[in-house]
């Protein structure tokens, strides 16, 4: 079995938590988040016959009152980057805490999760953007923390990345 | 001015103008005053009065002081003696809806208190350390309960959590025995995110880590390394000592784990390890307020050689009983043995009894590699003769000492025998075997004697045997074949002889007929009869088997008036002489 840290990130109300919640494995209470800026859960998964077990840093949203905690990051083996689909400018955040977090702790494996795909219709991110990030060889998934499409293929891509290691 | 009251002169005037004026100013307070006046004078309005601020002010003042409960104890308590006294069922009827709950709760708080002590003082009761608290208990005089509380936990490390310091990743996790954990992996993480809340919330200098949270008399000690941190849960009160304990075991892991943590990507099989474990579980320690004193190694070596030794001696012992039992068994079973008295004594073991020399040894029924040493038998037995027939048989054969052809049978009291034998063994057999014990009769209608009737044949045969000679000479007649047959027949009758235990005499008798003088008959039969001898000497016959005798005409065979008769005068005739061997040797 192996054990990573990977750490969640995304601009404030992007519904990170929410989006990974019946994923995962909770010990803490939700309240963990507000107050220590970090809610802790874990996630098994097989992949190749390996087991990873992942334990993930779900942390504060980013907003202008909020700035992402640095030492919360340290020791993460992948970053998930919750990006709002309904919200463009989630996704300059989610692309700031990137760089923020990889001049941190390095170059570790990421993937991009633009959540609510199910509210297309308000989809205002230009698929342009999307395709850019895609053309720089970096994982993206449409995920929807309503019907939880997405979240398992981004927990296994991220976490075969982090095996290839 | 124009009023009806008179006034001082010089003051009238003034004084009637200030009235005026006051009455006109103050009557509204004047009126006032006089009330205030009244409610103050009058009873039954200064009671309605206080009547209505009471409730309020009793409210205040219990609040501020216990001033008023205490002024109004006496008072409550004699109101309350005089209602019992007065009319104690109004008070019980009061009382009652309360008072049953009451003595519920009051049982059951002495029950459960009761439950506690027992439950505690059961736990402690049969363990070694339960003993020695029930004994201060009895020493001190003070309650068993009392002991057990005063030695109660002091402080238990619940949990131990070995962390990769830079991922915090779990990398191993012990539990003390029943405590219930969640997840661990959690835990860990939870708990580096703790640290780095602090440290990042709170103005902290550069190398410094939070190494301690309390809450309630739960602690958790966090001790940090290079590359892994050891965290503990704690419950009580734990001494700062343990702290040491805690950075020993980091240090030693970091020793010996060291190329595990500064490669650590993820996999904790590396510190899923006994040395690991058995690092780890240094730091789960729990101290009691007087721990047990331990008993020392160097006590521990005789106490264990005086235990394994007394089991030894225990164990032998039991098996050497054992072994006696089945030895006196054996002697009880072994005919011409029998036993009076056997039990343990002194050092050993002592036997008593019967035993019949032709019994078997007592000693060989013994197993020489058991058990049982045979230095430690003390064995008496005094002789005996056994009447069972196998007994009575050997001895008989012992005393009879029969040839090999000869069987003996016991048959109730007779004792058969059966075969051939030499007819003076038969007789002395006949003879000696009434003589045994066990032996009514002897019936020895079954043995034969064929050595002796032989010898007894031949005897005959060779009485009647003539060598005939010529007139005047003292060379015999008597063919090759002839001598050769009687010198075979003799030695035959000396080998039978000896046979039956006698020794045979064969006296070659010379013989002449009665012609010629005396004197030359006499010679010339001793030398027909030197001839035979010379004869049959030459025929391998022993020397010492024969005599000679020189009869000359004295003993005639036959007639000497006939020619036929003188011819058998003229001869050598034979006479065997039986004897005794003593007779013989001698």
């Amino acid at each position: 079995m192996i054990r990573k840290k990977i750490c969640m990130l995304g601009a404030f109300a992007v519904g990170k938590t929410s989006l990974v919640e019946r994923f995962v494995k909770s010990l803490f209470n939700a309240r963990y988040q507000t107050s220590l800026g970090v809610k802790i859960d874990k996630k098994s998964l097989a992949i190749d016959g390996r087991l990873l077990e992942l334990i993930l840093w779900d942390l504060a949203g980013e907003d202008e009152f909020v700035s992402l905690r640095l030492p919360y990051l340290r020791g993460a083996a992948g970053l998930l980057l919750v990006v709002d689909g309904t919200r463009p400018e989630t996704l300059d955040t989610a692309l700031a805490l990137r760089d923020k977090a990889l001049a941190e702790i390095g170059e570790v494996p990421f993937a991009f999760l633009i959540n609510k795909a199910d509210l297309t219709e308000g989809w205002l991110i230009d698929p342009r953007d999307i395709d850019r990030l895609v053309a720089r060889g970096w994982t993206v998934l449409e995920t929807s923390a309503k019907t939880g499409r997405g979240v398992e293929e981004a927990f296994i891509a991220l976490g075969k990345e982090m095996l290839d290691e | 001015m124009a009023a009806g009251k008179p006034v001082a002169p010089g003051a009238d005037g003034e004084d009637d103008d200030l009235g005026t004026l006051r009455r006109l100013l103050l009557r509204p307070e004047q009126r006032r005053i006089e009330e205030l006046g009244e409610r103050l004078e009058n009873p039954a309005l200064r009671a309605r009065d206080v009547s209505r601020v009471l409730p309020e002010a009793l409210r205040l003042s219990a609040k501020d002081s216990h001033a008023l409960g205490d002024a109004l104890t006496p008072t409550v308590e004699t109101i309350i003696h005089t209602s019992v006294r007065r009319d104690s069922r109004r008070f019980a009827d009061a009382l009652f809806p309360v008072i049953g709950p009451a003595i519920r709760k009051a049982m059951a708080e002495a029950l459960r208190q009761m439950l506690q002590n027992l439950s505690e003082a059961l736990e402690h009761s049969f363990s070694r350390r339960g003993l020695a608290w029930r004994f201060e208990a009895w020493r001190s005089g003070r309650p068993f309960a009392e002991v057990v509380l005063l030695h109660s936990l002091e402080f238990r490390v619940e949990q131990v959590f070995l962390i990769h310091r830079e991922s915090s990743v779990l990398l191993q996790h012990l539990s003390a025995g029943n405590v219930a954990c969640e997840d661990a992996g959690l835990v860990s993480a939870m708990l580096t995110a703790i640290q780095d809340f602090v440290r990042d919330s709170f103005a902290v200098a550069d190398g410094q880590t939070l190494d301690s949270i309390q809450m309630g008399d739960l602690m958790v000690w966090v001790e940090q390394g290079p590359e892994a941190v050891i965290a503990g849960a704690i419950r009580g009160n734990a001494p700062q000592a343990l702290r040491g304990v805690f950075r020993e075991a980091l240090e030693t892991l970091h020793q010996q784990q060291a190329e595990a943590l500064s490669g650590f990507t993820g996999d904790p099989a590396a510190f899923e390890t006994d040395e690991v474990r058995q690092t780890l579980q240094q730091c789960l320690q729990a101290r009691y307020r007087e721990s047990p004193r331990r008993i020392s190694p160097l006590l521990l070596i005789p106490l264990l050689a005086l235990l394994t030794g007394g089991g030894y001696w225990a164990y032998t012992g039991l098996r050497e009983r054992q072994a006696f039992e089945a030895y006196l068994q054996a002697l009880d079973q072994t005919p011409g043995i029998v036993v009076t008295r056997a039990g343990a004594a002194g050092d050993g073991y002592r036997v008593q009894g019967l035993r019949d020399p032709l019994a078997a040894e007592p000693l060989s029924l013994l197993d020489t590699q058991g058990p049982l040493d045979p230095q430690r038998l003390d064995l008496h037995f005094e002789p005996y003769q056994a009447l069972a027939p196998p007994f009575v048989l050997s001895r008989a054969r012992q005393l009879l000492q029969p040839p090999a052809t000869v069987s003996l049978t016991l048959d109730g009291g007779v004792l058969r025998l059966d075969g051939q034998a030499p007819s003076h063994w038969i007789t002395e057999a006949r003879r000696l075997a009434l003589a045994l014990p066990g032996v009514d009769s002897v019936d020895a209608s079954g043995l034969r004697d064929p050595a002796g009737d032989e010898l007894h044949a031949l005897q005959t045969a060779l009485g009647g045997q003539v060598i005939l000679f010529d007139v005047d000479t003292a060379r015999g007649e008597a063919d090759a074949q002839t001598l050769q047959h009687l010198a075979r027949d003799l030695r035959r009758l000396d080998a039978l002889a000896r046979q039956q235990g006698q020794r045979v005499r064969v006296v070659l008798v010379g013989h002449s007929d009665a012609t010629g003088s005396a004197a030359h008959n006499l010679m010339l039969s001793r030398q027909r009869a030197e001839w035979l001898r010379e004869q049959l000497l030459a025929r391998g016959v022993d020397p010492a088997l024969l005599t000679l005798r020189a009869a000359g005409s004295s003993e005639p065979v036959s007639t000497q008036d006939t020619p036929a008769g003188r011819a058998q005068n003229r001869s050598v005739t034979l006479e065997i002489q039986r004897m005794p061997r003593e007779e013989a040797d001698a």
